[in-house]
């Protein structure tokens, strides 16, 4: 069998009249005729591609255009990665409120959990567990990093009374002056204290005697000393000078 | 005088064989040639390799011997025409040269030696798309009626009815063409 327009040309054009009932009309049949001779042209000049496919030993061309548009998507999508790093690390570099807002995030990540850490140390002391804050949570310190304090709850119960007065009498000037005034030489603070202080602590003596509100430092060591951590957070107490208001 | 497709040709082209790939093209690319001039595309040479670029490699399954190859080619080429054509809408319209209106112009011999295929052309633009589509598949592709129904997605008696109307529309335009030259 074989496919050729011109060999059944004046047979199909002759059925599709025939069908239509069209056989005699003559000036159809030469308009016909004159379709059909746009398939009687030769075969057009194969370009590149379809010659290359014509060619023995090559099986198919779309495979390679498939593995280039893909290594295109890599290399595409590689050089968008770079450029949004690199846009990025442009902003971070000269944008000052960036670096702000990216610090306060980070402290802002970490500040539950230093809040979650915080309160265990200072259960054991027993101060109303409500106050979290700051001043209150200084209070109890000189008490609670103490190792000897914890074991005989009688004895260090007087003495333990006497820090909270003092952090009271802090915040409460007027009676400070006057109990401190009274027994400043009365109450060592080794005895008081007997976890070693660092040497800046020397003189707490003469610290009670000026008035109480300007040294906050007696209360705040030990906790710092316990939370050094602490100290990196953004600072609601003063750093205390020793013999100094 | 057309160049035929034998068995082994075919057998060949159906197994991969890049000698049966150059008969096919050889034989059915006028065809597919004639198919896209005749409906007035602008490149259809271009459009022609396009097809067999991606109708060759895929030969292997195709099915059906000589029809089953003559059915798939067309259906692929009816698809770039829809392409073409979508394609073609979308794309803003370019002023030709007009030749009439220039002064140098003179009627040339090929213009009187083609005349009557471009009398056949405008007449076929006269026509519906459906219709105009079936006579040329029917004629200039040499397809019969169910090959035609396959690619057009229709019935075979729609592309019957498309076919008689078509016929009933080309005659009234050639007869009024024809009073219109006397």
């Amino acid at each position: 069998m074989s496919v050729s327009p011109s060999g059944r040309e004046e047979g199909d054009i002759q059925t599709i009249l025939q069908d239509s009932g069209f056989e005699e009309d003559t000036d159809l049949r030469r308009s016909l005729e004159d379709l059909r001779a746009f398939a009687l042209n030769g075969p057009p000049e194969p370009r590149a591609d379809l010659q290359a496919l014509l060619m023995p030993g090559v099986t198919r061309l779309d495979l390679r255009r498939r593995t280039r548009q893909r290594r295109m998507g890599v290399v595409i999508g590689a050089a968008v990665v770079g450029a949004m790093g690199l846009g990025a690390g442009a902003v971070a570099a000269s944008g000052e409120n960036f670096r702000v807002t990216v610090s306060n995030a980070v402290v802002k990540i970490l500040e539950p959990a230093s809040q979650a850490q915080v309160p265990a140390p200072e259960a054991a002391p027993g101060p109303p567990p409500s106050n979290v804050s700051v001043p209150p949570a200084l209070s109890p310190a000189p008490v609670s990093p103490s190792p000897s304090a914890t074991p005989s709850r009688s004895a260090p119960a007087s003495k333990s009374a006497r820090p909270q007065t003092q952090a009271s009498a802090r915040l409460l000037p007027g009676n400070a002056a006057s109990d401190h005034a009274a027994k400043p030489t009365k109450i060592p603070p080794a005895t008081l204290r007997p976890r070693p202080v660092p040497a800046t602590l020397a003189p707490p003596t003469s610290v009670p005697a000026t008035p109480a509100p300007a040294a906050p430092g007696p209360g705040t060591r030990p906790l710092a000393g316990l939370l050094p951590w602490l100290s990196s957070l953004p600072r609601g107490v003063p750093d205390p000078v020793p013999g100094k208001p | 005088m057309a160049v035929q497709l034998t068995d082994d040709e075919l057998s060949a082209a159906l197994a991969g064989d890049p000698s049966g790939f150059s008969a096919v093209y050889s034989t059915i690319s006028p065809a597919v040639l004639g198919y896209f001039r005749a409906r007035g595309v602008d490149d259809a040479e271009a459009l022609t390799q396009d097809v067999f670029v991606d109708v060759l490699p895929k030969l292997v399954s195709v099915t059906g011997g000589h029809p089953g190859l003559r059915t798939f080619i067309f259906s692929v080429a009816h698809a770039r025409l829809v392409d073409y054509r979508r394609r073609y809408a979308r794309t803003p319209q370019l002023t030709e040269y007009d030749p009439l209106a220039d002064d140098r112009y003179s009627i040339s011999a090929e213009d009187e030696v083609l005349g009557s295929l471009g009398s056949i052309s405008s007449t076929l633009a006269m026509l519906n798309d459906e219709q105009r589509e079936v006579l040329i598949l029917r004629i200039v592709a040499d397809l019969s009626v169910e090959q035609v129904a396959g690619i057009m997605d229709k019935s075979p008696g729609a592309i019957k009815q498309l076919q008689r109307r078509g016929l009933i529309a080309l005659r009234e335009l050639v007869k009024e063409k024809d009073y219109t030259s006397s």
